[in-house]
């Protein structure tokens, strides 16, 4: 039997991935204020919290297909 | 025991395993179908690893570092965004993807644009854009592994060449599919355990996390954070096309999607394809930093890796951590030289010619192909153009630009038509090698853009343009929505 296709687009993530996109282009021209380690507060949001968002929205679309 | 013959040992006996398991697929393997796709056959974690170690390359492992190195956090968005590219790529392209391959039993990705387009222009225009960006990029990766032995081993570049490039090219054509599949996931498993001792080590001998960044901030002051080294334009382009445009850049990974068999299994193998992919590139730009603080006057930056683990590892180690960078330069070439073969073989041989390949004949010819398609990368490896760096960066953006937006709106828009699709295939692929003779006219360099603009966003903006507009002004796909289109 033919797999089901479905026809509707996984609006959740393409939001997500649309804040990721804009959020992060916007957050690299902020000038951010220092924060902890010698390092601001952009590179702490973008570079290491962006890992923790791209990991977290990715197992939200395993768990729900959203 | 010397240190090169404690790399030496650690590389044989990596190698000799590699050429196992090739021949232990040998053996498996049945049919062309088989030899390419090996379609519900391998795990998740099996397609997870291999997708993200066909991105990921060996080249790439030491030129992200070494340019991290010197341009710090101007560089690492890009990172992030690199591991964000499985998840852009698997939810917007995946899931359809496999589920039409099913549907139509495809063996190529050409196969369902020549489907989706119902025209053979638009699965020759594909197979030509991809040859055409293949056999560089093979010869590149083969161009950085010979000078990983040349460096590490002492041995002469030639000889480095010819033994890696023998290696990787024999166990490809011995296992196909299921043999490039496995060693990418052994290969994935050693990168990680590779860069999770490196990492720690070189950052705790730079003087922890806060004293090395301290360190760095002072040694390299405009690349402590975003801005600084290169224009706001730069930084903002590499963070959008290193994740985004994979879809479109990076075909092999995505045949990657026509593998399972099922929807939960797709899925799973973006966990691991996403864990892995952040895993690596959090810790090449630890690695990184580290090196810009112990390595400050290192000249070739693209051997920080190799550098810093002959001066911080033991020799078992290190071996250990240089067959990981080998191994996912491996991984990249047999994934594309898998493709490169089925290409031909499948879109060239048989649809174009009408050749004939049943179980048999179409198995053998699918590894004479491979085999000559691997040759002739060697041949070119064997002295390459200075440039040939940069023409993998033009070779990834030339695909990006050619099918990001045919492969997207072919899935998801029912009004693309043929003539749109072809449209979009060469206006984007015009656009970017455009894009980059103009740079090269005003700046004189490949890598310097006008405006600091990639290629890779402009080449796609352009195909974006083609494939709308074209398809509005052109009769629609009546025959080809059953198939792509009803639930």
């Amino acid at each position: 039997m033919r797999e089901s296709l479905g026809t509707r687009l996984p609006l959740v993530s393409i939001t997500l991935m649309a804040v990721f996109l804009v959020g992060g282009t916007l957050a690299l021209l902020v000038d951010w204020p220092e924060g902890p380690a010698h390092l601001d507060w952009g590179v702490w949001l973008v570079v290491y919290f962006g890992y923790v968002y791209v990991v977290a929205a990715s197992f939200f679309y395993v768990k729900t297909g959203k | 025991m010397s240190l090169t013959t404690q790399y030496g040992v650690v590389l044989v006996l990596y190698f000799a395993g590699l050429l196992g398991l090739g021949l232990w697929f040998n053996r498996r393997v049945r049919s062309k179908s088989d030899y390419f796709l090996a379609r519900g056959k391998l795990g998740p974690a099996t397609v997870g690893f291999s997708f993200s170690a066909t991105q990921m390359s060996g080249s790439s492992y030491m030129g992200a570092v070494g340019t991290e190195k010197l341009l710090g956090y101007n560089f690492s968005p890009a990172g992030v965004s690199s591991a964000a590219a499985p998840w852009f790529s698997y939810v917007l392209l995946g899931s359809r993807l496999r589920k039409i391959a099913g549907r139509i039993q495809c063996v190529t990705i050409a196969d369902i644009l020549e489907a989706r387009f119902y025209s053979q222009a638009a699965s020759l225009t594909a197979t030509a854009i991809m040859l055409i960006a293949f056999i560089p990029m093979i010869a590149a990766q083969l161009k950085a592994a010979g000078n990983v032995f040349e460096v590490l081993l002492g041995m002469p570049y030639l000889t480095g060449l010819f033994l890696f490039g023998g290696i990787v090219i024999l166990y490809t054509v011995l296992g196909g599919m299921q043999a490039v599949a496995w060693t990418d996931l052994i290969q994935g498993i050693i990168m990680i355990a590779g860069f999770a001792i490196l990492a720690p080590v070189a950052v705790s001998a730079a003087g922890g996390f806060s004293e090395m960044h301290r360190q760095y901030g002072e040694l390299n002051p405009g690349a402590i954070s975003f801005l600084g080294k290169m224009p706001a334009l730069w930084v903002v382009s590499s963070f959008l096309v290193w994740g985004f445009f994979q879809i479109g850049g990076s075909p092999a990974s995505v045949t990657r999607f026509m593998i399972p068999e099922d929807e939960k299994s797709l899925r799973r193998a973006m966990a691991y394809s996403v864990l892995f992919q952040s895993f690596i590139y959090v810790c090449a730009t630890l690695i990184a930093i580290a090196g810009g603080v112990l390595l400050p006057s290192l000249a070739e930056p693209d051997l920080t890796v190799p550098t810093l683990v002959s001066a911080l590892l033991p020799p078992i180690v290190g071996g250990v951590i240089v067959a990981a960078v080998l191994g996912a330069t491996m991984s990249t070439i047999d994934s594309i030289l898998l493709l490169a073969g089925s290409l031909v073989v499948q879109n060239i041989y048989v649809k174009e010619f009408g050749g004939k390949a049943d179980a048999g004949r179409g198995l053998r010819l699918s590894r004479v192909t491979t085999l000559v398609i691997g040759g002739l990368a060697l041949v070119v490896a064997i002295d390459p153009p200075a440039a040939i760096f940069w023409i993998v960066t033009i070779a990834f953006s030339l695909m990006a630009s050619a099918f990001t937006f045919p492969f997207l709106l072919g899935l998801w828009w029912p009004r693309a038509t043929k003539e749109g699709g072809i449209a979009g295939m060469v206006g984007g692929a015009l656009a970017c090698v455009f894009w980059y003779v103009a740079g090269y006219a005003v700046h004189g360099a490949f890598n310097n853009w006008i405006g600091g603009l990639w290629p890779a966003l402009v080449g796609p903006a352009v195909s974006l343009l083609c494939v709308v507009a074209v398809s509005k002004i052109t009769p629609p796909p009546d025959e080809v929505l059953e198939i792509f289109f009803q639930p």
